[in-house]
């Protein structure tokens, strides 16, 4: 088989999210490419979860349409994934749930294993998931030693007796797959691939190896769904580079504490989602017309207010390009995969140093959470320009123009020399407070029009540059359409629109130009991306437009995005 | 040059006559130039209000952040390069109403930084309205029936906040306020003065006179380490004392943190990749 997929469900917090990273990372050390969409609740324990894992031997940044394996450790498991198991697909349940009621069109044949009872024989009643393991690992004919190995990383510091328990679950599992009923699925077999170990990542690591590799030594932030785990990695590496991190007492200390480590002279972010990027406006407005450079990760979430925190949807793009009070400078990008999440975390802070603003770097929730098997991307730094301290061309006893011409130096406190002032209020080319309608015209130019060169690099990668459609998406919406594009053959041709602001107006009118429609798809209601497509349109070019959007907190199916797409053709 | 000269530059200031910010801005810069700190080694950050101008009549790296947001940027910049001298200074609106989230969670954190409380009990920028250090009873545009809240009272909330080093001083007493301030920079720690500074135009209950009057001079030669006789000396004084009220050894934040980092996060080679090596394979 090319592609296999299989659902493991259950309860939040009995092991399932343990078990699909272990499958998922014993594939990926195999050769093969997983993708995990994982469903759960905003609790810590009870709630349902499930992770739904697609192994292909190509990389696969979206999830697909049906499942080929079902592991149900609880009933809504077996009632919620009825729209993905054909009737082709195995349930295997655990015994202590029962019979499975009646759909219609038919059930796929569910079988009964006894995962809580083998455990419990085991020694360890948590160990049901690694009985699971042990029962996939035979019927899909794996490699048990690299389970074993996989336990052991897992479970060794737990303990010899817990990792002896789980060993021993895993053996119990594999015997059951050598029951009777399992023979007609012996074609339950991937097809061979090169052996090559591959990292499994998501997003929010992505990000953050980007951030240390950009050079960013300092970053405050305040826990939230789902961009928790970017302060969590680097609260967990930065010391051993000499860096910090602080997990402050709001969003807003946050925000404004970054700006104060930055205007010290390092390299400074915060990260957070919508709820905090509320909260951080005003900090944010201040970084742009204090001119002090500030890297803001948005990993977004279903909103307004609380919304559902543990849904996908891109609707704060708005908020980056349009809010807070005054107007502002700041620059937006965003990654459409793990690797641009990398990258682009990484470039933020070169951008920010280089044009003295705010960056914001808008990822989401699916691009953030599920795992996806990736190939090792090198971990190379840019080089770094523009950086904040300097004591160059800064004269003694006398404040420093800070704010003077094109200086865009910008000397940290402890630089002999560079004294100046720094404040929200207009201010004169010392910083100081200045009213006056001269200077005031010419600081707003001076912030506002220095994006000519960067407007000028393009803010879109697309393959092709003509034809009869061009699907335009961003963050975890791209993953999904170039799945769903693949079946085209060119004639649909996707776009990864990498940069909102400054955006790319003469790259993109000129694809405007050249293709016969255009098609957005973004998770929103409105059409955040498409409506800032339309302004920056030729107004000859604007029937071309169209919109796919989706706010349900659910990711689009390939078909949503096909049926789209040929109606468009 | 005279010591007033060292930290004093030319920016036409605009408090009030009389005002009692002029008197915290002198002893400001006497503390710093008596304790030989370079202007270019102290950065004043300061919020929004009367009192935050004091880093623009200053001659110092001065930073006039957002209102209320004074500590996080100022813990921001210590956190960056602690061999600064890290000022902040704000009213007691910026630093007791909006910010006061902030400000417990400065003072539990302890990062070494002095923070000036610049306390008129009134908002005088917004001309007069009432602040949540005025006292009962206080007739505002805001509250013109009279402020019917009674008052925070910063040093108490301060000890309970778990502070390390406490002082309340007033603007008309000069070499006292001194004194504190220099204490307080010296102090490996967070520290917190709270400076009665009155405000001659929108509360006049609060003048000099009434505050020399009221204010009570601690004891000298009681025991600072005592947090318990702090608690009773801020109830027996209802607040009104001028005086280091306690202070403790606590070790700082940035000391907490791996031991004594000696490279100021300024400092390092961001250039230096190495650094990253096997982070992929972890991922593996």
């Amino acid at each position: 088989m090319k592609t296999f997929t299989m659902i493991i469900g259950g309860i939040q917090g009995e092991g399932i999210v343990s078990a699909g990273s272990i499958l998922s990372k014993a594939f990926s050390r195999s050769g093969y490419y997983t993708y995990t969409h994982r469903t759960f609740a905003s609790r810590i324990k009870g709630g349902h979860t499930r992770s739904r894992i697609e192994i292909t031997p190509f990389r696969n940044a979206a999830a697909g349409t049906s499942a080929n394996l079902i592991v149900a450790f609880d009933k809504e498991t077996r009632e919620t994934t009825f729209d993905f198991s054909p009737q082709s697909c195995l349930m295997v349940s655990d015994e202590r749930l029962g019979s499975v009621s009646k759909r219609p069109g038919g059930n796929p044949e569910n079988i009964s294993l006894p995962f809580s009872e083998a455990s419990a024989k085991a020694g360890n009643k948590l160990a049901k998931t690694t009985v699971a393991l042990g029962f996939l690992c035979r019927l899909l004919k794996l490699n048990e030693d690299l389970f074993a190995e996989l336990l052991a990383e897992k479970y060794k510091k737990k303990g010899v007796s817990v990792l002896q328990a789980n060993l021993d679950a895993f053996e119990s599992g594999l015997e059951m797959a050598e029951m009777p009923c399992f023979k007609k699925y012996k074609n339950f077999k991937l097809d061979d691939v090169p052996s090559v170990k591959r990292p499994v990542m998501t997003g929010n690591y992505a990000l953050a190896l980007g951030a240390l590799a950009g050079g960013c030594r300092f970053i405050s932030a305040y826990p939230i769904t789902p961009a928790s785990e970017i302060m969590e990695y680097m609260s967990a590496k930065l010391p051993a580079m000499g860096g910090l991190m602080l997990q402050t007492e709001d969003e807003i200390a946050a925000v404004t504490m970054a700006i104060g480590a930055s205007y010290g002279g390092v390299r400074s972010m915060t990260s957070t989602s919508g709820p905090g990027l509320s909260l951080m406006m005003e900090g944010i407005g201040l970084s742009a017309m204090a001119e002090i450079p500030l890297v803001v990760i948005d990993s977004q979430r279903v909103g307004p207010s609380t919304g559902l925190p543990t849904r996908v949807e891109q609707s704060d793009f708005d908020t980056a390009l349009y809010g807070g009070h005054g107007e502002y400078p700041s620059i937006s990008l965003a990654p459409y995969s793990v690797e641009t999440c990398f990258s682009l975390s990484r470039d933020a802070f070169g951008l920010a140093d280089e044009f003295s603003c705010p960056v914001f770097v808008m990822s989401d929730l699916a691009l953030g959470l599920f795992p996806q098997t990736v190939d090792p991307f090198e971990i190379v730094t840019k080089d770094h320009s523009g950086e904040a301290t300097s004591s160059e061309d800064l004269g003694e006893d006398t404040y420093f123009k800070r704010y003077s011409g094109n200086n865009e130096i910008r000397p940290a406190p402890g630089t002999p020399g560079g004294i100046h002032y720094t404040t929200g209020l207009e201010h004169g080319p010392l910083g100081a407070p200045d009213n006056s309608p001269e200077n005031r015209i010419r600081m707003m130019r001076r912030r506002m029009e220095k994006f000519d060169s960067l407007s000028k690099l393009p803010g879109i990668t697309v393959e092709k540059t003509s034809g009869p459609l061009l699907v335009i998406a961003t963050g975890s919406a791209y993953g999904i359409c170039q799945k769903a594009l693949k079946s085209f053959e060119g004639e649909a041709v996707i776009g990864a629109l990498h940069r909102l602001k400054p955006f790319p107006e003469k790259q993109f009118s000129a694809l405007a130009e050249s293709f016969d429609s255009i098609l957005v798809v973004e998770y929103n209601y409105g059409g955040q991306i498409f409506e800032l497509l339309k302004k920056n349109i030729r107004l000859d070019d604007i029937h071309k437009l169209h919109s796919l959007t989706k706010f349900s907190g659910e990711p689009f199916t390939l078909l949503e995005i096909e049926n789209k797409a040929k109606e468009l053709i | 040059m005279a010591l007033i000269d060292v930290y004093t530059n030319q920016v036409e200031q605009t408090w009030c006559p009389g005002c009692g910010h002029y008197s915290v801005l002198r002893a400001l810069k006497i503390a710093l130039a008596r304790l030989e700190i370079q202007n270019h080694d102290s950065a004043i950050v300061s919020g929004i209000g009367c009192s935050g101008r004091i880093g623009g009549y200053t001659k110092a790296y001065g930073f006039h952040g957002i209102h209320g947001r004074s500590l996080p940027i100022a813990q921001g910049i210590k956190l960056a390069n602690r061999k600064l001298t890290v000022i902040a200074a704000g009213g007691d609106g910026d630093g007791f109403a909006i910010g006061t989230g902030h400000a417990m969670h400065a003072i539990k954190r302890n990062i070494d930084i002095t923070y000036l409380l610049m306390n008129n009990q009134v908002y005088g920028l917004t001309k007069g309205h009432t602040s949540p250090l005025s006292e009962l009873n206080f007739v505002t545009k805001s509250t013109p029936l009279g402020q019917v809240e009674d008052p925070l009272k910063p040093s108490l909330l301060a000890l309970s906040a778990g502070g390390s080093f406490i002082a309340q001083g007033f603007s008309g007493e000069q070499e006292k306020l001194i004194e504190l301030i220099m204490k307080g920079i010296l102090h490996k720690g967070f520290s917190l003065i709270n400076i009665f500074s009155p405000c001659v135009t929108f509360n006049p209950g609060k003048s000099y006179a009434w505050l020399r009057e009221n204010l009570v001079s601690l004891d000298e030669s009681r025991n600072t380490s005592d947090r318990g006789d702090a608690f009773k000396a801020c109830l027996e004084t209802d607040g009104l004392f001028t005086g280091l009220l306690y202070e403790n050894n606590a070790p700082d934040y940035q000391s907490r943190i791996s031991g004594e980092n000696k490279t100021a996060l300024i400092n390092l080679d961001i250039k230096n990749t190495r650094l990253l090596d096997g982070l992929i394979e972890e991922f593996m």
